[in-house]
């Protein structure tokens, strides 16, 4: 297998790489985390040419941010193990795909996003009919503003977020969930980053009003 | 003029807050942000309720399916992957251009078969009234009279283009001024200006005796 491996060209001309077995391993650090992205790089180019045991290394890497991502967007178990199963089948069926254009989180994340969208609009949620939490929402509020976050203030965010636009949504979880750029956030969701920075802010402005509204 | 200035400051600075909170603008504007914030208490109020919105979206906790559901996930994944593989393998190997390229040359090819085969049919289904009507006005226009009954027999035969054509091309050859002696009956055994003074039925019978004695 390794030897077939190594006769294919990727087009993302990866060469000398160090192994992929040491993806998870390695520390955050700065040169440490340009070895993880060599490393990361090389199952890519594995998984490209068909190793299964290269993209489970990547799956591992990347499942649980996937599956939290999905449960963000469409917002219970079942649906959310579907995407992300999903996911990483589109993935891995359209690995060819992948020039490296972008990071291969990016890349996963947008695969991942299009998922739920199917996802969601196959069941055709109605998820901003009401606002049911919003009823004493201020107090709640009022009273986080004190002091620490109690259950009910964090429901009401999380109810405030699923009420949000689709594409305000998605952008506020990447970036504040995932942690994620405002470049990566626009590549993955294949918009401009002033678009992102522009939802980002259109949605904490949503979450401000409908939270703290007298 | 001085109110404007200070209203484009806030709107400004409201855009930068949560920048602010993220880390994610640079030192001048932060110094920009802050001195702004300093002198306004709205914007200053603003970043609190921001910093508390988004701590409070911080804390939240992630849903955890649990260590059984991530024991059985890849394995899930790969069977899926399987079955789709097992579904198309061929196609799923191609690019998406050549699997759309692929698709409409088949679609295409397959309109055309329908449109030949639907242009095929309709030139069999000519009726036999319009069969015979084309062999009477052939024998009409070649001057043969009392050939109604030979045009009749001819029509049960009008899917088999040899024997149609055998009675046909004759009359009109002879509508065209050809001799008649170059001419020969349906069946091609005896020159017509043999028979064309005879009816059907004297045809017929010397034909029998002509195919019985080549027998």
């Amino acid at each position: 297998m390794e030897e077939e491996v190594g006769t294919i060209i990727h087009p993302l001309k990866l060469f000398s790489l160090p192994s992929c077995q040491t993806i998870e391993t390695v520390p955050m650090e700065d040169a440490a985390q340009k070895n993880e992205q060599s490393a990361e790089l090389e199952c890519v180019r594995k998984a490209y040419a068909g190793d299964r045991d290269a993209f489970e290394i990547l799956m591992n890497k990347y499942r649980k941010e996937i599956y939290r991502l999905a449960y963000r967007m469409v917002g219970n178990h079942h649906d959310a193990d579907d995407v992300a199963q999903e996911t990483f089948v589109k993935a891995f069926l359209s690995m060819k795909k992948f020039r490296g254009s972008s990071s291969f989180k990016t890349w996963i994340y947008s695969i991942a996003i299009n998922s739920a969208r199917d996802v969601s609009a196959r069941q055709g949620r109605a998820r901003r009919v009401e606002l049911p939490l919003m009823e004493g929402a201020s107090e709640v509020m009022k009273d986080s503003l004190a002091g620490e976050y109690d259950v009910s203030a964090q429901e009401l965010i999380a109810s405030t977020v699923n009420h949000l636009p689709e594409r305000q949504r998605e952008v506020l979880v990447l970036k504040v969930f995932h942690g994620m750029k405002h470049s990566e956030i626009a590549r993955a969701l294949g918009i401009t980053t002033g678009a992102a920075k522009a939802n980002l802010f259109h949605a904490i402005k949503f979450l401000k009003s409908k939270l703290h509204q007298a | 003029m001085k109110k404007e200035v200070f209203h484009m400051r806030c709107r400004k600075s409201r855009r930068l807050i949560a920048e602010d909170i993220w880390g994610t603008i640079t030192p001048a504007q932060k110094d920009a942000l802050d001195a702004h914030l300093r002198s306004c208490k709205d914007c200053a109020a603003e970043r609190k309720q921001i910093g508390t919105l988004l701590d409070g979206m911080s804390q939240q906790k992630e849903h955890e399916p649990g260590e059984a559901y991530w024991n059985s996930f890849n394995e899930r994944a790969f069977v899926r992957i399987s079955a789709r593989q097992r579904e198309a393998p061929w196609m799923m190997s191609m690019p998406v251009r050549m699997r759309i390229a692929l698709v409409s040359m088949t679609v295409v090819l397959f309109i055309v078969a329908v449109l030949s085969f639907s242009l095929f049919v309709m030139k069999s289904t000519q009726s036999p009234s319009q069969y015979e009507a084309q062999l009477l006005e052939a024998m009409q226009a070649a001057g043969a009279e009392g050939t109604s009954d030979l045009a009749e027999s001819v029509v049960p035969f009008y899917h088999d283009e040899s024997v149609y054509s055998s009675v046909l091309d004759p009359f009109l050859a002879r509508s065209q001024g050809e001799p008649d002696s170059e001419h020969v009956s349906s069946d091609g055994l005896v020159p017509y200006s043999l028979i064309e003074d005879l009816d059907y039925s004297e045809r017929e019978a010397l034909q029998t005796e002509i195919e019985s004695e080549m027998i």
